[in-house]
């Protein structure tokens, strides 16, 4: 049994009640117990209708919260008796108060400390904003789980075509590419995971380490990924625009940072060359919308001009003169001309992501000078596919990848040594 | 000694269940009789029950266990004679043990003279002291008890060539209560059992005495107006006797049967009996609580009587769908022990022999409000046998020894009116009174000492009950308390040990004793009252004051 | 007087060949023990080098993030930057011991001021050193923060952070040796509070608007501004 000093009495002592679980499903929210309340009998009402002989806790986990926990989230007559169901068992719920969740990944931390501790053998993290069918997203990430022995689900969404596309152009490209398995989802709000994958996070001690500060969510599925447990993905709907209303910078610090940060603690597993994978999925594989977005294009392309600008020293030292100078030519051409193309924005992650490694500067910063990089492929992206359909946007995603999988070697080569750009 | 009268002496019970055949028997024919139960009427007085049930034992063709009764007044030949179970009756009120006996209302055997003559013909009188009709198709919304064989509530008389009602097997027609006749032949019945001298009766299956068109035919008003009309007469003319109702319904539907007072004074809580079981296969209070907390209040006269297991199956009617499958699933794996709509097992199998589990349950059944029923040979862990058919299982003969016949018949063991138990786990070999005696670590002494214990206070028998809400739903606790006297009750649930935590603030200052080693406990403050407890570990404190 | 001036002459003739043949053999000593300093210093620093090697200090140096600092200062690695550090702290010692043989006390007098005036100057240089990584890292930082804010002219903001931070520095140095210990210290104040006075009439009153618009985007959660509907994620 892991030891864990951070939680709280108040939090230990409600486990010590609760005991052992078959399910552990966490709620988090920031700062609004209100919105959680209304969506709770939906996720009790999911677990009821497949779970009603199993042991379940519920953990409510307020990050940020300026206010005590004001007490249970369903009164004690609703507990338990949701859509018509009565539970054969004590349905529990635990809260937490703001000393023991303070962060996103506080947060995963508690949950994976908790379920280590009541030894759960399946378990979900749901968002609380999440819209479309709650019971139904319950079910879809603990039923693999439960019943047919996974140890990772992730979700799939329907995005908007132009929509995630950080988690589109460079997190799955690079797990796909690196890690052999197309998942699509690496840093999602809402995923499932065993006990077994819980306990073999919480022995690794990374929780310790600050290093990577942010991104636990993605550090779990590429601990999964890498240690050969059971993944899956499972399609869950549109996802919730509130539930990714992260600015893109804090985005970008989070994912990125977190990203480079896995691949150096991985870099084991995938220097060797990891076999591409097919992943189980549940559901529609990828969906792709139509639906209208405000989109500022037009500042896109400015801050990338501006960032390109006023960064070119400090990329100077990331990047190789050849790509830094290919970056400033783009940054000089006409809106309507520019253009940063597969190529380019591979290769400029890839060195990104070696220049992280080999600590050419501050890595915090070296982060966060990839932000108008994003911005321009942003800018590059929403031209290209303004008159595309899903199907020709997923064709071009197809040819993401493979531009991944081309510059590869590049990219192994540039880990091992440092290359020019690097002082 | 012998009985001291007392108006409510049943709230003080504790009622052994047995049927005489079963029990001992004295004349070497295989079967238990009344003059073999009376010499071991000593067993079960220093076991400490001072009620005995005794199942039925009229003359009957057996093929419902004595329950089609052939002929009210008298005794079954093979258990002896009337003057057998009078004599028997007066041994057992000297050692100060009342007796109840069984008396089937609803119905007779087909092989009772009443039926025969009413199916003699249609102008027999005693024609419409059954409910007859020539069709089958009434009394519709009527469910059927006995689904395992039978198929309709109507079953055909060649004789008569008409339809006879019947709510159990086909060979039990239903007296027609509508019937002043039927009516007074039974209060006749119930006085000569009382000027024999026993103390109650058991009434078997009181829900169904009246058919009603459009109507479940159960529980119905007048029902309950001819069982207060007997309950009248009873308390006329015989004052100090005690009617116990089985009428396996909701709890809001038994209490009916309670009256103003003026009904029965006992009845069976039937739903809380499976949730026992459910509670401790969940390791959750949950199903526990929430009955009794269903369960309305009732007169102060009256009782309850709680139940681990009986000579039926452990019946699941009183249980929803749901929660049926699962008692299914973590009881009765082997589909040989399920019969009709429950379980056809002993308490020691359905443990898997687990003593802990057993002491537990026990624990359970006699700290809980109600009056205790004990069924034979649970209280030294007696085994099963769910292939001798319907729930003959669980009616084998009384295992008193290692030895021939397990000590209860000196006949061949082919005569026995059923095999004995002899398979090495509950066996008569490995499980029997004799062996239990010599130890004082053995499931049967460890009963008799908690018979002891509940009846060194009151507060279990009359006291009222308050149940805590410790967040650790793997324990159960609850207060009983009676004028002043309190008893904290804390049961441990599962499987593993537990901590629990216990607001006993309106107790402060209180000093907890252990019940049954009389060990003082740490005074209770302000700070929740911490217990650690071992696995299905229960306690009785005695809160006291000093 | 011929006499008296021949026998001054001859007299102080006998001194000075006396005195050089007094400092001669001193000055002989010096030179060897100098040279012998040197040499046990050079073997020194070689034995220091090798057993540094042996227990992988460069790696340690590497992993504490050390290394990168001296590379930035056009310093060598750990192991040859201690072992030259022994080399001369131990030849300076000999230094020292070889002059102290000359018995000239104003030198040595000059050169055990010297010698205390050492720590200074290398705490000095020390302050300089961590300034102006300091000043880098947070002049770079803010730089970042700007230019991903889209505030204008981020550069300024920038530089403007490293040059205060040079100047605090720069003061701190100076302060340290004790040279011209209070007029730096009235200067930079002078400066420091001007620059800030500058900054916060041009930002306060000036910007007032921008400053407002910056404080609002921290502070006030709900209100969305004219950001798209775009999610990275």
């Amino acid at each position: 049994m892991s030891e864990e000093s951070f939680l709280s009495d108040d939090f230990l002592s409600q486990l010590i009640s609760v005991g052992d679980v078959d399910l552990l499903v966490g709620i988090s929210s920031h700062n609004g117990q209100g919105k959680v309340g209304q969506f709770a009998p939906a996720v009790e009402e999911g677990l009821l209708r497949n779970f009603r002989r199993e042991r379940i806790a519920l953990v409510h986990m307020d990050a940020g919260s300026k206010n005590e926990t004001e007490g249970p989230v369903l009164t004690e007559s609703a507990m338990g008796k949701q859509g018509g169901i009565e539970s054969l068992r004590t349905l529990r719920w635990i809260t937490t108060n703001s000393e023991t969740a303070a962060s996103p990944d506080t947060i995963l931390r508690t949950m994976v400390t908790a379920a280590d501790l009541l030894h759960a053998k399946a378990c979900a993290v749901i968002a609380p904003s999440a819209e479309g069918a709650i019971p139904a997203r319950v079910e879809s990430l603990l039923l693999p789980i439960y019943r047919e022995n996974y140890d990772f689900v992730a979700p799939l969404y329907a995005h908007q075509k132009y929509d995630a596309l950080l988690t589109r152009n460079l997190l799955y490209p690079i797990c796909r590419t690196l890690y052999g398995k197309p998942l699509r989802e690496l840093r999602a709000a809402e995923f499932g995971f065993s006990g077994r994958l819980a306990a073999h996070c919480l022995a690794r001690g990374e929780w310790q380490n600050d290093g990577w500060r942010g991104g636990a969510e993605m550090w779990m599925a590429i601990t999964a990924i890498s240690n050969s447990f059971r993944c899956a993905q499972t399609y869950l709907g549109e996802k919730s625009r509130a539930a990714s209303n992260a600015g893109v910078v804090e985005a970008i610090r989070r994912t990125v940072g977190g990203l480079f940060w896995c691949l150096e603690s991985t870099q084991s597993f995938w220097l060797k060359g990891a076999a591409a994978e097919p992943l189980h999925t549940i559901g529609p594989e990828h969906q792709l919308t139509n639906k209208a977005l405000r989109v500022e294009r037009k500042k896109l392309f400015q801050m990338y001009r501006s960032g390109i600008a006023d960064l070119s020293q400090i990329l100077a030292s990331i990047l190789d003169a050849g790509t830094c100078a290919e970056l400033v030519r783009l940054a000089a051409l006409e809106e309507n001309a520019f253009q940063l193309s597969n190529s380019l924005w591979v290769r400029t992650i890839y060195e990104f992501a070696a220049a992280y490694h080999h600590s050419v500067i501050n890595r915090d910063h070296l982060v966060q000078a990839f932000v108008p990089i994003y911005r321009g492929r942003v800018y590059s992206v929403l031209a290209e596919h303004r008159s595309a359909d899903p199907d020709e946007v997923e064709a071009d995603q197809e040819n993401l990848c493979r531009e991944f999988e081309t510059q590869k070697d590049f990219f192994f080569e540039r880990w091992k040594t440092k290359g020019q750009g690097a002082s | 000694m012998s009985i001291t009268p007392q108006a409510d002496w049943y709230k003080d019970s504790i009622i052994y269940q047995l049927h005489v055949r079963t029990f001992y028997d004295s004349n070497g024919d295989g079967i238990g009789d009344f003059r073999g139960l009376q010499q071991r009427l000593d067993y079960l007085k220093e076991l400490g029950v001072n009620t005995i049930w005794l199942l039925p034992f009229y003359p009957s063709p057996l093929r419902d266990d004595g329950y089609d009764i052939a002929d009210y007044c008298s005794v079954h030949n093979s258990y002896g004679v009337l003057e057998d179970f009078k004599s028997c009756l007066a041994a057992a009120h000297e050692r100060g043990i009342r007796v109840i006996i069984e008396l089937v209302l609803n119905h007779t055997s087909d092989q009772h003279p009443w039926f025969q003559e009413a199916r003699s013909s249609r102008d027999n009188p005693r024609r419409d002291w059954y409910v007859w009709s020539d069709t089958d198709d009434r009394y519709r919304d009527a469910r059927i008890i006995f689904l395992d064989t039978e198929l309709s509530n109507w079953a055909w008389d060649p004789i008569s060539k008409s339809y006879y009602w019947h709510r159990f097997f086909s060979h039990q027609p239903d007296l027609n209560f509508d019937n002043p006749g039927v009516r007074e032949a039974i209060w006749q019945v119930m006085k000569f059992w009382l000027e024999a001298g026993v103390d109650g009766f058991r009434l078997d299956a009181v829900p169904y005495l009246v058919e009603r068109e459009g109507t479940s035919c159960e529980n119905l008003p007048e029902t309950h107006e001819i069982l207060r009309d007997l309950r009248r007469r009873l308390d006329q003319v015989f004052p100090g006797k005690m009617l116990l109702a089985e009428a396996n319904q909701w709890p809001a539907d038994v209490s009916a049967y309670f009256g103003q007072g003026d009904e029965f004074h006992m009845a069976f809580h039937f739903p809380l009996m499976p949730r026992m079981f459910m509670a401790l296969k969940l390791e959750d209070r949950k199903p526990i609580i929430e009955i009794l907390q269903r369960t309305p209040q009732i007169p102060d006269t009256c009782q309850w009587c709680i139940f681990l297991r009986n000579h039926d199956e452990l019946t699941l009617e009183m249980v929803t769908d749901v929660e049926r499958d699962y008692m299914y699933d973590e009881y009765a794996r082997d589909k040989a022990a399920r019969i009709n709509m429950g379980i056809r097992r002993r308490l020691a199998p359905l443990m898997d022999n687990d003593r802990r589990r057993i002491e537990l349950l026990n624990g359970l059944l006699m700290s809980l409000p109600g009056t205790p029923i004990v069924y034979y040979g649970d209280e030294i862990g007696m085994g099963d046998n769910v292939y001798l058919g319907d729930r003959n299982g669980v009616r084998t003969p009384m295992q008193w020894n290692g030895h021939w016949n397990g000590g209860f018949s000196t006949a061949d063991p082919e005569q026995l009116y059923s095999p004995l138990i002899s398979n090495p786990l509950y066996g008569y070999q490995a499980i029997n009174v004799d062996s239990q005696l010599r130890s004082e670590h053995s499931l049967l002494s460890w009963m008799r000492r908690m018979i002891q214990v509940r009846k060194s206070s009151p507060v279990f028998s009359r006291g009222s009950i308050e149940f805590l809400q410790p967040t650790n739903h793997r324990a159960l606790a609850y207060v009983r308390e009676f004028g002043k006297e309190r008893v904290l009750v804390v049961n441990n649930l599962a499987n593993t040990a537990q901590a629990v935590e216990l607001d006993l603030r309106k107790y402060k200052g209180s000093i907890p004793i252990e019940m049954s080693g009389k060990t003082i406990f740490p005074r209770i403050g302000d700070l929740p009252y911490l217990l650690t407890m071992g696995p299905y570990q229960f306690y009785w404190f005695r809160l006291r004051r000093i | 007087m011929k006499d008296m001036i021949v026998h001054a002459f001859q007299q102080a003739y006998e001194n000075f060949t006396r005195r050089l043949a007094e400092f001669l053999p001193r000055f002989l000593v010096m030179l060897i023990i100098i040279a012998i300093g040197a040499l046990v210093a050079y073997v020194l620093k070689n034995v220091v080098r090798a057993v540094l090697r042996i227990a992988k200090v460069d790696k340690v140096s590497d992993q504490a993030g050390a290394s990168r600092l001296l590379r930035k200062a056009d310093l060598p690695a750990m192991t040859e930057l201690l072992s030259r550090a022994i080399f001369w702290f131990v030849w300076l010692g000999f230094i020292i011991i070889g002059v102290s043989v000359l018995e000239i006390t104003s030198l040595q007098q000059q050169i055990t001021s010297l010698i205390g005036l050492l720590p200074q100057i290398f705490v000095a240089f020390l302050i300089l050193f961590v300034g102006m990584l300091a000043a880098n890292f947070f002049s770079r930082a803010v730089l970042l923060a700007g230019v991903n804010a889209g505030l204008p002219s981020p550069r300024v903001f920038s530089e403007t952070i490293r040059f205060v931070i040079a100047l605090f520095i720069i003061s701190m140095a100076l302060e340290q040796i004790g040279l011209g210990r209070e007029t730096i210290l009235i200067a930079f104040s002078l400066v420091f509070g001007a620059l800030m006075m500058g900054l916060a009439i041009a930002f306060g009153l000036g910007g007032r608007h921008l400053a407002r618009r910056i404080l609002e985007k921290h502070f006030v959660h709900n209100e969305k501004g004219s950001e798209d509907e775009l999610s990275p994620l």
